[in-house]
């Protein structure tokens, strides 16, 4: 999830708006990407549309079906386990790489992520379901900060795009984890303070893989 | 990707397999701009199609969008260099390790076929045969990809193809040439894959690629890390606000790599993505 701010050109809006679409679950899963609807919905010309479902099918968001068009990548149990895998691969990692080499200007990232984070776990806690886009936001920025030490621009961004993947995931089995993600957020927070990454490793290890038992409980995602 | 395409394919994708692979063995080299009308002549497509190209290799990461200005190769630097080689051994000591517990004998028989064809390979550069260079790069990745090949994860695979074809771009454009210390290396992982001994791969997996990144960032000429001559960048550095990109220019010819690289942060990179300008 590409923050929202800075202004773009049009072509720029209409990825992120395209991308967002997807991994929100607007553009639902397997769906036909038909180029005279995007154009109207997304006011881009055809040749910008095309640019922009080159870059999303690279970027394994979107699939071509041959000579036909595209289509929105499809789910399934087996790539969400992949995914989750990989996530928790990287994230696990660079979690130790950023633990180390963190100074206090990161610490005061993470506090900052995780105190805008526990604000909006509060709303949907309260209920507030119109806050969910907003929520995981600032979930992702919070997962993102506790690694933003870690020195490797390569592994941030290879990290961001696996965790848009799950979140898509997280979006089409929606569920929140009332209680629980927040708890878990607060340990992370509390290893990244004393830096005890091998805790911080295990804590997210329990996070993702409740996440996906959730997501797989939900029954929406299929086979 | 370096293997060669499948079934017939369109002129879109034929040209995009031969930029992606002509940035990757150095012959447009890091940096160098990427002028629309010169590429549609020199790969026989329209700019528009050629527009979805470059795009598409700016999100894999070989190619940067300048703002307003058009299409750059990815630059290279000695941390990149670390980075990518940090992040291949990563995903690939991983992708064996579930590779060789799942790995079967159809498995073990890829490994074998393809550490025959690889190995044909380093012999015939050994005796100075440099034509082969790009059919030996090949077989290394096949040879590398036949070891995780049973990791039972496509996203790994895929993570570890895109970060491997970034690693040979580094060690095409660095010229580096190990010959028979990397030929022995690809022998005891063969070993280590027949014997399913992982913890002796992967130790010998990250003697393989730290070797390597070492051994290039520690040569004395370091001509490679030089910008193309020729080209207007001073206003264009001016107009650029991340210091990655400035801190990535490197001094005269034999000058050695700067021990306090400058890196520009994710979001920095990726506002400069989002700078990309396209025309409606």
């Amino acid at each position: 999830m590409t923050p929202g701010q800075g202004a773009g050109t049009p072509g720029e809006t209409a990825y992120r708006q395209i991308r967002a679409d997807i991994l929100f679950g607007r553009l639902a899963p397997g769906s036909k990407l038909k180029l005279d609807r995007l154009r109207a919905d997304y006011r881009t010309s055809v040749s910008t549309l095309r640019e922009i479902l080159s870059r999303l099918s690279s970027e394994k968001l979107i699939v071509a079906e041959g000579q036909r068009g595209f289509e929105v990548a499809p789910i399934s149990v087996k790539n969400l386990k992949e995914i989750a895998a990989l996530r928790l691969l990287l994230e696990g990692h660079a979690l130790e790489q950023s633990f180390r080499q963190g100074d206090v200007e990161w610490e005061g990232r993470v506090v900052a992520a995780h105190h805008k984070l526990t604000l909006m776990e509060e709303r949907m806690e309260a209920g507030d379901a119109s806050a969910t886009e907003q929520w995981k936001h600032y979930d992702w920025n919070f997962h993102q900060a506790l690694i933003s030490a870690c020195g490797s621009r390569l592994l941030m961004e290879t990290h961001a795009a696996v965790f848009d993947k799950y979140l898509r995931y997280q979006m089409i089995a929606l569920g929140f984890r009332s209680g629980i993600s927040g708890r878990e957020h607060r340990l992370l927070l509390g290893c990244a303070l004393k830096r005890d990454a091998a805790k911080a490793r295990d804590v997210l290890d329990a996070h993702v893989k409740g996440g996906v038992e959730h997501a797989l409980g939900t029954g929406a995602i299929g086979g | 990707m370096l293997e060669p395409s499948a079934s017939p394919e369109t002129i879109g994708e034929s040209a995009y397999r031969r930029i992606r692979r002509d940035i990757i063995f150095g012959r447009l080299a890091p940096s160098q701009k990427l002028k629309l009308d010169v590429l549609r002549a020199s790969y026989g497509v329209s700019v528009s199609t050629l527009r979805e190209i470059l795009n598409r290799l700016c999100s894999e990461g070989f190619v940067i969008a300048e703002g307003q200005r058009g299409f750059e190769v990815e630059p290279v630097s000695p941390e990149g260099f670390r980075e990518v080689g940090g992040m291949r051994l990563l995903l690939e000591c991983h992708a064996l390790a579930a590779s060789f517990s799942a790995g079967d004998l159809e498995w073990e028989g890829s490994v074998v076929a393809a550490h025959h064809k690889l190995s044909t390979l380093e012999t015939r550069m050994a005796a100075g045969d440099k034509s082969a260079a790009e059919l030996w790069k090949r077989y290394d990745r096949e040879f590398h990809r036949a070891l995780v090949s049973a990791c039972a994860s496509e996203a790994l695979l895929e993570a570890h193809a895109s970060v491997y074809d970034k690693y040979v771009r580094y060690q095409m454009v660095a010229n580096i040439y190990r010959g028979e210390v990397a030929a022995a290396e690809h022998r005891e992982l063969l070993d280590c894959a027949l014997k399913r001994n992982v913890e002796r791969a992967q130790q010998v997996l990250i003697r393989h690629v730290e070797g390597c990144v070492e051994s290039a960032l520690a040569r004395g000429d370091q001509t490679w890390l030089v910008r193309p001559s020729g080209r207007a960048n001073a206003s264009r550095q001016a107009a650029r606000t991340e210091p990655r990109v400035a801190g990535r220019v490197k001094a005269p010819a034999g000058a050695s790599p700067s021990k306090t690289p400058v890196r520009r942060s994710p979001s920095a990179a990726r506002a400069t993505r989002n700078k990309r300008k396209r025309e409606a």
